[in-house]
């Protein structure tokens, strides 16, 4: 639909993102800390999702950065400015919040231009930028539409080009799609992506959806109690979590007994041997508790099943399969739909290992 | 573009303002214009009171003032209702409705804006309570306790002369224009508060977070968000204070024993009978013109908020 | 002249953490308004309570209330404010609550007209409306024109812009449609829908629209006088010719009337809609 497809870092406006760096960042609301020494470093260019459950600190990090909120100690560094102390108007930095952060009495385009008319450009150099961003997010056409004659979707299109105008060193969106469908949460998520990588500009996002931020981060920074537990890529959270708390939030685990085999090697009770890693070395023989992921597990008919099927979801491309054990816990499998005969008319099933273990933790 | 047709298809239009439109659905089937008759039958008793108890009589002051004593068509009513004393009456009630209404604007403005920034819950909910129990206040009440306080042997009148200022001497006199303009903010400021309170409110964080991280400074959030909001609402206040000052009969009339040159007053003068009146109907030319006063205060209002509030449509 | 009912409508969108730097006013500022104003309003309550208690040589004297309570007049005009305004409350809700109701489950796409409709009391001064019932309800028959019932007939369609409001917005906080359906659904009845469902759900409104327009019977002057019944506060003025003390005294009491239970209504609903918004806020 438009012929700046082209998605190369450094993107047309030939800017590349700057490094933001968060430093010992603490800040208490009353008797509440939002953020305790929050330490964080991004790259240039990269896109850094925040994703934490609601009351992690992820957004007061967010509006620290933007200089919306004051941090009570630590330091906020973008490029090699030190921000920390700068007014929010000062910044440079383009928000997007959740929703109705558009202004109601302008229309798309007033909207886009704002703040190039604060910094007191031409008409006509603001209509021409305005024209291009609108372009950029597909609304050329809704460009004198008021806010309240755009859908939920378009509104967070134009509150992103509003941002990009002012040409910002860093973009930080706020929970940008929370608000709207699924089907045009997923577009609008990849159409933010490709414009985030066709100008490589620095990006936080924050979220409490762990598969937005699967699908749209660079690296994800998983928030606890106003700290950060892992910063890592996609991938690497989802596959080697550091803590358990990341385990659990990002995808699903199921949590099984087990038994030491060797320094590799765990006995997990119904599925039988699992490898796994781990810093902490464990005596052979010792019980301890092993998260596995659903898609970790699979499943095979047997003459002694051990398994009684609870549930089946088609969820797609995946199958979800609860499962009760002989001890009255609950087991989650995911296979593939190409598998789906495995687990046709028939109501019990045994389990083996198809991966390796997230974490192995002693009791 | 196809990629947005779905999106464009979601005409899930979030509105900024809470109104609603009322639409008519056209095109209806015989059954279903059967049903709305039945529907609209439900609404026959309430509007039939509204016809009698109030069309009724407003459409008959109307038709009268257009009748001479022998019910035929004549405009000397108007004749005489546009000369002299009565013509000065409906000047000074719009002058005195108009500075009650401006004063009340700006110190209600203020004291919304006041209240809504602050936190301390016993502050808020004491105004807004405060505000309900006093816009309602007025009439007869309301001017004894004036007198009590600023009349001739008022308690602040006879304290500032014990201080040396004779108030009464230095031209001001609670009997009069000015008099009631002021008596009149006791219920017209908190009136003001109350009908500013939600649009304030309304005003969401978002919108001044998004103008401060575009660089906006305070002056320029004001100039180019916070008042083009505000004014809508600003215009519609100053409408109804206006015309609830223009209407106020009780407090004038207790005030000042019917001496104020006021339309109310005039009027109340010739239903009561203690004017002699050159017409039989005059009164009822006046009372047309209050109404066509406060007509025109809406459509001055329509127009203006039409230009204002493009936003909102 | 009385105006507008509080608003009791439930706020959905405005929530109490919504107050923003850029909005405040500096707290000096803040409070000097706010007390300058706090003082307009309480100094002419406190006057009028010093100016009653007022004897000869600035002494101090409850006569103004003793001689107020032994005349027979300040009981008669009382009681039958009173009973116009008992007379205009019932009226009031037999004819709204069924319109309000109807209106919401059947013309929900007229609300809005209905709404206006409330308001088009507002248009009419009250002084013009007493000259428009003088020339065309002469010719009706004594026991409408010519008592007291008249005025309960007016006082309806003038305390209208309360009471309308009042009650409608107390239906639109409930889905009424829903609950309508709900009850339909498991056999009820109009009847026993009014008066299990709807009725309780209601009552904030009632009681609001209730205290509303009784206040402002209490309180209505113009066309009281203008046909000449002496109402409340018709005697009042009288008095006021005679007895200024009396008067004050008189005025204390009524006012004091009316504001108790306008702030007993406002904080009730006020607070009602912070704990709702604090429920709308998430996070």
């Amino acid at each position: 639909m438009m012929s700046s497809m082209t998605s190369i870092k450094g993107g047309r406006y030939s800017r590349s993102g700057l490094p933001v760096k968060f430093e010992n960042v603490a800040r208490n609301f009353k008797d509440v800390a939002a953020l305790k020494s929050f330490n964080l470093d991004a790259e240039p260019g990269e896109l850094i999702v925040l994703l934490g459950p609601s009351g992690c600190g992820k957004t007061t990090a967010l509006r620290v950065l933007a200089g919306l909120e004051m941090p009570d100690s630590g330091r906020v560094i973008i490029g090699d400015h030190d921000v920390t102390s700068l007014p929010s108007a000062k910044r440079n930095i383009g928000m997007v919040f959740q929703s109705y952060s558009l202004f109601p009495n302008m229309t798309a385009k007033e909207n886009v231009e704002f703040g190039l008319r604060v910094r007191g450009q031409s008409q006509s150099d603001r209509s021409t930028r305005s024209g291009e961003l609108l372009e950029l997010v597909g609304l050329k056409s809704q460009s004198d539409r008021y806010p309240h004659q755009l859908s939920g979707g378009q509104q967070q299109r134009v509150a992103l080009a509003r941002a990009l105008a002012v040409q910002p060193e860093v973009l930080v969106l706020d929970e940008p799609l929370s608000a709207l469908d699924a089907k045009v949460r997923s577009n609008l998520r990849d159409e933010i992506r490709r414009i985030q990588l066709e100008l490589g500009i620095t990006t936080f996002f924050v979220t409490h959806d762990q598969e937005e931020a699967l699908a749209i981060a660079d690296r994800i920074a998983v928030m606890h109690q106003g700290q950060l537990e892992q910063l890592d890529t996609p991938l690497a959270v989802y596959t080697n979590p550091a803590t358990e708390f990341v385990a659990e939030f990002v995808g699903t685990v199921n949590r099984l007994p087990g038994r030491i085999v060797d320094s590799s090697h765990v006995d997990v009770h119904n599925v039988g041997l699992v490898e796994y890693k781990s810093d902490s070395s464990f005596a052979t023989g010792s019980e301890v508790e092993v998260l596995v992921r659903p898609e970790s597990i699979g499943i095979r008919e047997g003459s002694d099943a051990g398994c009684r099927i609870l549930a089946k979801s088609f969820l797609g491309s995946t199958i979800k399969i609860t499962l009760l054990d002989r001890t009255d816990r609950l087991i989650s499998v995911a296979i593939p739909t190409s598998d789906a005969a495995l687990v046709e008319g028939v109501d019990a099933v045994n389990l083996y290992s198809r991966g390796q273990a997230l974490l192995v933790k002693g009791k | 573009m196809t990629k947005y047709d779905d999106e464009l298809l979601d005409s899930d239009v979030r509105p900024t303002g809470n109104r609603e439109e009322a639409q008519i659905p056209v095109g209806r089937s015989s059954r279903g214009r059967r049903r709305g008759l039945r529907n609209a039958l439900g609404a026959i008793p309430f509007i039939a009171y509204i016809g009698v108890f109030l069309a009724l009589p407003a459409i008959s002051v109307i038709t009268t003032a257009f009748q001479d004593g022998n019910g035929k068509f004549t405009l000397s009513n108007f004749n005489e209702a546009v000369h002299g004393v009565y013509f000065k009456s409906f000047v000074a009630s719009i002058e005195l409705s108009f500075v009650a209404a401006l004063v009340a604007v700006v110190v209600g403005l203020l004291a919304a804006l006041a209240v809504s920034s602050t936190t301390n819950r016993v502050v808020r909910s004491l105004v807004t309570a405060g505000s309900g129990v006093f816009a309602n206040t007025g009439g007869v009440p309301l001017a004894f306790s004036f007198i009590a306080t600023v009349g001739n042997f008022g308690i602040i009148t006879k304290l500032l002369k014990s201080a040396g200022i004779d108030i009464y001497a230095h031209g001001f006199s609670l009997y009069s224009v000015t008099g009631l303009a002021i008596v009149y903010q006791y219920f017209l400021i908190p009136l003001m508060v109350l009908i500013m309170l939600p649009p304030i409110q309304a005003i969401r964080k978002e919108w001044v977070d998004a103008s401060q991280s575009l660089g906006a400074s305070r002056s320029q959030f004001w100039r180019w968000i916070g008042i083009p909001l505000l004014l809508p609402p600003i215009f519609a206040a100053f409408i109804v204070l206006f015309t609830d000052s223009f209407a106020a009969y009780a407090t004038a009339q207790a005030l000042t024993s019917g001496t104020i040159p006021l339309v109310p007053i005039q009027l109340g003068a010739l239903i009561s009978g203690n004017v002699l009146a050159g017409q039989t109907n005059l009164g009822d030319a006046l009372g047309a013109g209050m109404i066509l006063v406060v007509v025109l205060a809406g459509v001055i209002y329509a127009t203006i908020q039409r230009r204002t509030s493009r936003w909102l449509r | 002249m009385a105006t507008i009912a509080p608003d009791l409508t439930p706020s959905t969108k405005s929530n109490s953490n919504n107050s923003s730097d850029v909005l405040k006013l500096g707290r000096p500022f803040r409070y000097i308004v706010l007390t300058l104003v706090g003082l307009f309003f309480i100094v002419p309550i406190v006057s009028s309570a010093r100016f009653s208690f007022l004897g000869n040589h600035n002494s101090f004297t409850i006569s103004a209330y003793t001689q107020l309570f032994g005349t027979a007049q300040f009981w008669s005009t009382l009681f039958l404010s009173v009973k116009v305004g008992i007379g205009t409350v019932f009226l009031t809700l037999v004819l709204l609550i069924p319109t309000v109701v109807w209106v919401h489950v059947r013309l929900p796409k007229m609300r809005r007209i209905f709404e206006a409709i409330s308001l088009l009391p507002l248009v009419v001064p009250s002084v013009v409306v007493t000259l428009g019932v003088i020339t065309s309800f002469r010719g009706l028959p004594n026991i409408i024109y010519g008592t007291p019932v008249i005025l309960s007939l007016e006082y309806v369609v003038l305390a209208l812009p309360f009471s309308y409001r009042a009650l409608d917005s107390s239906v639109q906080a409930i889905d009424l449609k829903t609950l309508v359906e709900a009850g339909q659904s498991l056999g009820a009845g109009w009847i026993k829908l009014l008066r299990y469902v709807l009725l309780p759900n209601i009552r904030g409104g009632i009681i609001g629209a209730s205290i509303l327009t009784f206040a402002f019977c209490l309180g209505e002057f113009a066309v009281a006088s203008l046909l000449s019944f002496t109402t409340f506060p018709v005697f009042l003025v009288q008095v006021g010719q005679l007895a200024a003390s009396q008067a004050v005294a008189l005025s204390l009491i009524a006012l004091l009337f009316t504001w108790i239970p306008l702030a007993v209504i406002t904080l009730v609903f006020s607070q009602r809609r912070a704990s709702r918004s604090i429920a709308v806020a998430d996070e």
